[in-house]
């Protein structure tokens, strides 16, 4: 598949089989989320993958986001602590920007592997953070449901470009056509 | 289901809806019909396992699926819930009568 193929075609997946997501493919999900880009190449993510399915169980109460039955889960943090500099203003949400590239990677890797995945910021960080054992220097940011898809969704209806494209300058939607 | 499986789904069910209250203060109003769809699946997920599912709540069941499945369309939603509504209302008129 390349990769303008994956980028459209995926989905968000909300139903999943019962057949296992393998070690092998988990792995390979999360390589491709470490290889994303991150500010100043800090690298502050954690990823923690869930596949036992009492755990997953427990997550899915933790987690209402997570719809459907994932054979896996994983949880994408940030380790406060891998912060070098101390970056304020703005600047001091380049990590969670950085979360966001390897939450793309990891779903466009699955999508690829024939897998499915749903980004999910639903969920409790406390109640995550307790079940999980976190330090209190480790954030949960995002989860991601992945397994076989079941049922792929129809896509969903975008804007249209010319809504969020511009050329040169910024200008006003309506004043466009 | 085996007893003790079905009261662990039971407490996940429930810590399920006790994480979704809290979750709902900070989320859109949207993701409450959601989770309240989500419960009654999750639910009726139970029940089946327990053999419990008459062949209405069944169908009632493919209907909860069919909605926790679909891409996000509140006026679809809106539509089927209201469907839905009025068919358990016919039902639950039918299980009176039958039981009176």
């Amino acid at each position: 598949m390349q990769t303008l193929e994956a980028i459209f075609s995926r989905r968000s997946i909300r139903s999943f089989t019962p057949d296992p997501v393998s070690d092998e493919e988990l792995q390979t999900i999360i390589q491709a989320a470490a290889a994303a880009p991150s500010a100043g190449n800090a690298q502050m993510w954690v990823f923690i993958a869930v596949r036992d399915t009492q755990r997953i169980a427990a997550l899915r109460a933790l987690a209402p986001g997570i719809i459907g039955r994932p054979t896996a889960v994983v949880i994408l943090c940030l380790d406060h602590q891998r912060r070098g500099d101390k970056a304020e203003g703005r600047q001091a949400n380049t990590p969670y920007y950085d979360i966001g590239t390897a939450l793309q990677n990891m779903l466009l890797a699955a999508c690829e592997m024939g897998l499915g995945g749903c980004a999910v910021g639903s969920f409790h960080p406390q109640g995550l953070a307790a079940f999980l054992s976190l330090p209190e220097t480790v954030e949960p940011c995002l989860l991601v449901a992945l397994g076989r898809p079941k049922v792929t969704p129809r896509a969903p209806r975008k804007r249209p470009l010319e809504e969020m494209y511009f050329r040169d300058r910024y200008e006003a939607p309506h004043a466009i056509g | 289901m085996q007893s003790a499986d079905m009261n662990a789904e039971l407490f996940y069910l429930i810590a399920y809806m006790i994480t979704s209250a809290r979750g709902l203060y900070d989320e859109p109003p949207d993701y409450g019909t959601f989770r309240l769809l989500d419960a009654s699946g999750r639910l009726l997920e139970i029940m089946q396992s327990a053999g419990w599912l008459d062949p209405f709540l069944a169908r009632l069941k493919e209907e909860v699926d069919q909605e926790r499945e679909s891409e996000m369309d509140d006026a679809r939603q809106r539509q089927r819930l209201d469907r839905v509504v009025v068919e358990i209302a016919h039902e639950m008129q039918q299980r009176l009568a039958i039981s009176s």
